[in-house]
C-alpha cells in the first residue's frame, strides 16, 4: 500500500497529459453546462452597457488581441456584441494589435448578420489602427482624424452613424479586449487625460493585474477569462437578449473539470511526497 | 552633434509637454495637436525602418546559409503570401486573406498557446508540494481560488466564490498595488533621467 502511495509522487507526465485531454474533451462532447456565480466586475460591465440608450451614442470595442488568446476573448466579443445589437446599441469597432484586425472583422460581420445590422448605420468597423497610445490621444481630440475611413474604405463623413461623434465625450464606454497590457494604456491615456469610461476583457492570467484599477473606478467593469465570457453569456440569457448560452459556457465546464483534476493531482502528488519522505526517514 | 541634438530635442519637448498637461489654454492645445500629427508621421517612418530591418535580417540569414535559415525562408514566404493575398484579394470576411488567417494562422497560434494547459497541469502536479508553512499557505489559497472559480466550489460551500473573490481582491491586490506603485515611480524616475539627459542608453552607440 505504502509503495503504491509513494508512486503517486512520480506519475509519468504522459498520464497527466492523457487525463487532461479526457477531462477537457468529455464536457465539450457531452455539452455539460452549469450555472456560474457572476463576478461583480462582469455585472458592472453588463449594467453599464445595458444603461446605454438604444440608438443613442455608440460604445467603442477595441480588439487588442492576437489569435493565441482568441479562444478566451472571442466569446467575450460575441457576447457583448449580441447584447448591443439585441438592444439596439451602436458599436464602433477597431483594434490596436495588427492581428486583431481580422479577428474583429470576422466577429463583427458574423454577429451583425445574425441581427440584420448594417455597417455604417448600426456599427462601424475601422480595423487595425497603428500607433497605440497616439490613436487613443487622437480619439480624445478628434475621432475623424484617428479613424479617417472604415475597414472597407468608406470615408468617415460617409458613415451616418459617426455623425456627431467627435471625441470620448460622445462615446459612453470603451471596452478593450486584450491579452496584454493594452487596458493599462487605455486607462493612462484615454481615462486619465480625457476621463473616458474604460472597461476590459482580458485573459484569466492577466485579470489580477487590473483589480487595483477596478477598485479605484478607473476600470468600470471587467470580464476575466473564459469565466468572464461565460458569466456575460449567462447575464444576456437571464436578461432575455439571447435564448441560449454559447461556447464560453461549454468551455467553462471543461475548465471546471480540469481544475478539479489539477486539485486531485496536487493532492495525490502531496500524498506521494509525504509517504515517500516517511519511508525514507524509516 | 549626433548626441547633443537628440538630447536637446528630448529635453525641450519633454519639459514642454510636462508643463502643457497643466495648461489647458488654446495655444497649448494647438501645440499638443500638432505634436500628435508629428507623432503619427514619425510612426510611419518607424514602421518602414522596422520592415526594412526585418526583411534584411532574414534575407541575409538565408543568403549566408546560417543555422536554421529554413525558418527564415518559411517566415518570409508566409509574410509575402499574406501580404499579396491582402493586397490582391482584399481583406473582407470572404477573401482568401481571411481564409488564410482563419484556417491556418489562427489555429496554429491557438494550438501553441493551448499546449500550455498540459504543461501547467503537469507542473502543478510536480511543483506544488506542502514542504514549508509558506508553501502550504500558497497551496490552500490556490485550492480556494480554483474552487471559487468553478460551480463545484459553490456546491461544496456557498461562501467559496466570495472567499475566493476576497483572496483576489484583498491580499492579492495589496501586493499588486505595491508593485504598481513601484513601477509607476520607476517610470517617472526613468522618464526624468531621459529628459534631463542622465540616462542615454536610448541613443545607442552614438
Amino acid at each position: 500500500m505504502m509503495k503504491f502511495l509513494s508512486k503517486l509522487n512520480r506519475m509519468d507526465r504522459r498520464i497527466v497529459f492523457l487525463l487532461v485531454t479526457v477531462v477537457i474533451l468529455i464536457p465539450l462532447l457531452l455539452n455539460i453546462q452549469s450555472r456560474l456565480y457572476v463576478d461583480k466586475a462582469t455585472h458592472d460591465l453588463f449594467n453599464r452597457i445595458d444603461a446605454i440608450q438604444p440608438g443613442g451614442q455608440p460604445i467603442l470595442i477595441s480588439f487588442d488581441y492576437d489569435p493565441q488568446v482568441a479562444p478566451e476573448l472571442d466569446p467575450m466579443a460575441v457576447a457583448v456584441l449580441r447584447h448591443c445589437f439585441a438592444k439596439g446599441i451602436k458599436v464602433i469597432g477597431m483594434g490596436l494589435q495588427p492581428q486583431g484586425d481580422a479577428i474583429g472583422e470576422a466577429i463583427i460581420s458574423r454577429i451583425s448578420k445574425e441581427y440584420n445590422k448594417k455597417s455604417g448605420t448600426d456599427y462601424c468597423y475601422f480595423g487595425y489602427r497603428p500607433g497605440g497610445y497616439i490613436v487613443m490621444l487622437y480619439i480624445g481630440e478628434n475621432v475623424k482624424k484617428a479613424l479617417p475611413q472604415d475597414y472597407y474604405g468608406v470615408s468617415y463623413d460617409s458613415l451616418p452613424m459617426m455623425k456627431g461623434i467627435h471625441n470620448y465625450d460622445d462615446i459612453p464606454l470603451v471596452l478593450s479586449l486584450a491579452g496584454s497590457t493594452w487596458p493599462n494604456t487605455w486607462i493612462m491615456f484615454a481615462g486619465t487625460r480625457y476621463k473616458a469610461s474604460i472597461a476590459d476583457g482580458c485573459t484569466a492570467v492577466m485579470a489580477p493585474e487590473y483589480y487595483p484599477f477596478l477598485q479605484t473606478g478607473q476600470l468600470v467593469g471587467q470580464m476575466a477569462g473564459m469565466k468572464g465570457a461565460a458569466e456575460y453569456e449567462q447575464l444576456i440569457v437571464d436578461a432575455g437578449y439571447t435564448k441560449s448560452k454559447d461556447i464560453a459556457s461549454k468551455a467553462m465546464s471543461a475548465i471546471s473539470y480540469s481544475h478539479i483534476l489539477i486539485i486531485l493531482l496536487i493532492v495525490m502528488g502531496n500524498i506521494g511526497y509525504f509517504v515517500t519522505r516517511r519511508m525514507e526517514n524509516k | 552633434m549626433k548626441r547633443n541634438v537628440p538630447l536637446a530635442i528630448v529635453f525641450v519637448l519633454g519639459v514642454f509637454f510636462v508643463v502643457q498637461f497643466f495648461i489647458p489654454s488654446h495655444p497649448s492645445q494647438v501645440a499638443y495637436n500638432t505634436m500628435l500629427e508629428w507623432d503619427m508621421a514619425l510612426l510611419v517612418f518607424a514602421t518602414v525602418i522596422a520592415l526594412d530591418s526585418l526583411i534584411r535580417h532574414h534575407t541575409q540569414k538565408i543568403m549566408r546559409r546560417q543555422g536554421q535559415w529554413g525558418y527564415s525562408a518559411v517566415y518570409l514566404s508566409a509574410a509575402l503570401l499574406m501580404a499579396l493575398a491582402g493586397f490582391i484579394g482584399g481583406t473582407t470576411d470572404t477573401s482568401f486573406y481571411m481564409k488564410l488567417f482563419q484556417y491556418a494562422m489562427s489555429p496554429m497560434q491557438t494550438s501553441m498557446f493551448a499546449i500550455l494547459a498540459f504543461y501547467m497541469a503537469s507542473a502543478a502536479y510536480r511543483a506544488f508540494r506542502a514542504r514549508t508553512a509558506e508553501a502550504t499557505l500558497l497551496l490552500i489559497s490556490a485550492f480556494i481560488v480554483m474552487l471559487g472559480l468553478i460551480p463545484l466550489g459553490a456546491t461544496i460551500w456557498g461562501g467559496m466564490p466570495r472567499l475566493s473573490e476576497w483572496l483576489m481582491q484583498v491580499p492579492n491586490m495589496a501586493s499588486k498595488r505595491g508593485i504598481t506603485f513601484g513601477i509607476g515611480l520607476g517610470a517617472v524616475a526613468t522618464s526624468l533621467k531621459i529628459i534631463l539627459g542622465i540616462e542615454r542608453n536610448w541613443l545607442g552607440g552614438a
